[in-house]
C-alpha cells in the first residue's frame, strides 16, 4: 500500500487556520482541510475556486434550448412541412416557448449532473476515512490534510512542521 | 428643501408652462403626450403600494432594505392621482369612445358603450381612487417606523391586495387599452401591474444605491449580499413582466384576428418598432446582466442593471400607450418633452423631498396608532 498523505488533528478551527497558513508559507500547495462547519478564511489559504457551476448551468440551458429549437426547426421545415392554418412553417413565438421549457429542464439536469461531477461524486471510499481519528463521531474535530503529491513534502520533516504548528496528532494514510 | 430638490422642482414647474403652452396651441396633441407621462407617473407609487402589501404578507429582510423608498413612492400616489385631472376635462380629445356619435363608431366599439361611457367611467376612477387612499393609509400606517411587527396586517393585505387587483384592472382598461376600444387583452390589467413592480423596485434599487454601498445596509447577512438579493428580486419581477407580455404577443399572434393583431401592427409600424427594439434590446441586457453574480455584488453594476430596467420600463409605456394618440409624425414628440419634465420633476421633487424626510409622513403614522 503507498501512502495519501499526512493528516495533522486539531482541536480549535483558528487552530486548523493557522496551520494551513503555516504550511502554506512553507510552500505546500498540495492541502486539503476537514472541518464540521465551513471556515471562510480557508478558501484563500488553500486556493479554493470559486464555484464554476454556474457556467455549467447556463451552457446546459442554452445548448438544451437550442437543441429543441433545432428539433422543432427540422420538423416543422424538413421532415413534415405541413400548413397550419395559413401560419409560417417558421411560426417562432410558439417554438420559443418551448425552446425555454427545454432550456429550463437543460440547466436544471447540468447543475444536478455538473454537482455530481464537479464534487467527484459519486465516490464510494476516500483516503482519509482510512485515518484512526477521523470522522464526526469520534468527536468533530478539525483536519489538516498534506498530500504526498505536493513537491515539498518529505515525510519526516512535513510531519515535524505539522507537529511545531500545534497539530494534536499526526497520522500517516494509506492510500 | 435642498437646492437638488427646488431645481428639479424649477425644472418642473418650467415643464408645466410649456405644456400649458402646449395644450394652447393643440390641445389634444398635448393630452395624448400628458396621459402617457401620467400613466407612468402612476404606476410607480402603485407598484410600491403593491411590493408593500406583498412584503406585509410575506415579509423577509429584502423588504426591511427597500421599505424606505418604497413608502416615500407610495406617498406620492396623491399627487400622480392628480395628474390625470387635466385629462378627465377633454376625455374626448383622448378616448375615441367619449363623445363621440356611436353612429360613428364601429360596431364592435358601439357594444361596449355600456361599459365605456363617460358617466361610469368617471364612477369606476373615483373608486379607483377610494380604493388607493385608503390602502396606502394602511400601507403606509403599518410600515412606519424602525421595527415594526411584520405579519400582523396579513389580513388586511391579503383582502387589501384583492382590492388593489381589481383596481389595478379597472385602472389599466379604463386609461390604457380603451385608447383603442376596439382591442381587447384579458391579461393587459396583470400585465401592467407586472410591469409597475418592475419599475418600482428598480428605482427603489437605485435609491438605495445612488450614495453608497448596498451591503452594509439594514437587512444585509454577513454571507449573503444584499445587493444580490434584491438584484434577483429583480429578476423575479422582470420574468414575470417578460412572462405575461409575451403571453399577450403569443395569444394574439396565433389568434391573427383584425381587430387584435392590428394593436401590434400599429406598433409595429412607422418608427414605432424601434422603440420596439429599444424596449427589447434594454430588457434583454437587464436579464442577461441579472445572470452575474458579479454585476449584482458590484455597486456600479447594480445601479447599471436597475437603470436599464427603469429605462426598458418607461420604453415600455411609450410604446404601449403614444401609438394611437401621436397624430403629427415625430415633430409633434416635443409635447412628451415637456409632460415628462414637466410631471416628472414635480414628482421627483416630491419623492425626494419624503424620501429625505420619512417624519414627513407622520401624519399617517399617527392616524394608524390611534385606529
Amino acid at each position: 500500500m503507498s501512502l495519501y498523505g499526512i493528516l495533522a488533528v486539531f482541536g480549535e478551527p483558528e487552530a486548523l487556520v493557522e496551520a494551513a497558513g503555516g504550511m502554506r508559507d512553507r510552500g505546500y500547495r498540495h492541502m486539503d482541510a476537514f472541518s464540521p462547519f465551513p471556515i471562510k478564511e480557508l478558501d484563500q489559504i488553500l486556493e479554493i475556486r470559486g464555484s464554476r457551476l454556474p457556467w455549467i448551468v447556463l451552457a446546459g440551458g442554452i445548448a438544451s434550448a437550442a437543441l429543441a429549437y433545432a428539433l422543432i426547426l427540422y420538423s416543422v421545415e424538413i421532415d413534415y412541412p405541413i400548413n397550419v392554418g395559413g401560419r409560417p412553417l417558421h411560426s417562432w413565438p410558439p417554438f420559443l416557448v418551448i425552446a425555454f421549457e427545454a432550456g429550463i429542464l437543460g440547466a436544471a439536469f447540468a447543475a444536478f449532473f455538473g454537482m455530481l461531477a464537479a464534487n467527484g461524486l459519486p465516490c464510494y471510499h476516500h483516503p482519509v476515512f482510512n485515518a484512526e481519528g477521523f470522522g464526526y463521531a469520534r468527536g468533530g474535530k478539525f483536519h489538516l490534510l498534506v498530500e504526498t503529491a505536493d513537491p515539498k513534502y518529505r515525510k519526516g520533516v512535513t510531519k515535524g512542521q505539522l507537529r511545531r504548528l500545534g497539530a494534536e496528532s499526526v497520522e500517516e494514510i494509506e492510500a | 428643501m435642498s437646492r437638488f430638490e427646488q431645481g428639479i422642482l424649477i425644472a418642473g414647474i418650467a415643464g408645466l408652462v410649456c405644456c400649458a403652452a402646449g395644450a394652447w396651441l393643440d390641445a389634444k396633441a398635448m393630452l395624448g403626450a400628458w396621459l402617457a407621462a401620467a400613466v407612468f407617473m402612476l404606476g410607480l407609487p402603485l407598484g410600491a403600494l403593491t411590493i408593500l402589501m406583498v412584503h406585509g404578507l410575506t415579509g423577509g429582510s429584502w423588504g426591511r432594505a427597500v421599505r424606505e423608498p418604497l413608502r416615500a413612492m407610495t406617498a406620492t400616489l396623491p399627487l400622480a392621482l392628480i395628474f390625470f385631472v387635466p385629462v378627465l376635462t377633454r376625455l374626448g380629445l383622448v378616448f375615441p369612445w367619449a363623445g363621440a356619435d356611436p353612429a360613428t363608431l364601429p360596431e364592435t366599439v358601439r357594444e361596449k358603450l355600456a361599459y365605456l361611457n363617460v358617466e361610469f367611467f368617471l364612477l369606476r376612477f373615483v373608486g379607483c381612487i377610494a380604493i388607493w387612499l385608503v390602502l396606502i393609509w394602511i400601507a403606509l400606517g403599518s410600515t412606519a417606523g424602525r421595527d415594526h411587527q411584520m405579519g400582523r396586517n396579513g389580513k388586511r393585505y391579503g383582502v387589501g391586495l384583492i382590492l388593489h387587483g381589481l383596481a389595478v384592472s379597472v385602472f389599466s382598461t379604463d386609461w390604457m387599452l380603451s385608447l383603442e376600444p376596439e382591442f381587447t387583452s384579458t391579461v393587459f390589467a396583470l400585465y401592467e401591474a407586472a410591469a409597475q413592480v418592475v419599475a418600482a423596485f428598480a428605482l427603489a434599487i437605485i435609491v438605495l444605491a445612488a450614495r453608497r454601498a448596498v451591503d452594509v445596509m439594514p437587512g444585509a447577512k454577513e454571507d449573503v449580499a444584499l445587493s444580490e438579493d434584491l438584484a434577483n428580486m429583480l429578476l423575479g419581477f422582470l420574468l414575470t413582466w417578460v412572462y405575461l407580455a409575451f403571453m399577450q404577443w403569443l395569444v394574439i399572434w396565433g389568434g391573427d384576428l383584425p381587430d387584435e393583431i392590428h394593436w401590434y401592427v400599429v406598433r409595429g409600424h412607422n418608427g414605432w418598432q424601434y422603440v420596439l427594439w429599444l424596449l427589447i434590446g434594454l430588457n434583454v441586457l437587464a436579464f442577461a446582466g441579472l445572470l452575474s453574480r458579479q454585476l449584482k455584488r458590484a455597486h456600479a453594476g447594480l445601479l447599471g442593471l436597475a437603470s436599464a430596467t427603469l429605462a426598458g420600463h418607461f420604453a415600455d409605456v411609450f410604446w404601449r400607450l403614444r401609438p394611437p394618440l401621436l397624430a403629427h409624425g415625430p415633430i409633434s414628440l416635443w409635447h412628451d418633452v415637456v409632460a415628462w419634465v414637466g410631471m416628472g420633476g414635480l414628482w421627483l421633487a416630491l419623492f425626494i423631498f419624503l424620501y429625505r424626510r420619512p417624519d414627513r409622513m407622520s401624519l399617517w403614522k399617527r392616524e394608524a396608532a390611534h385606529g
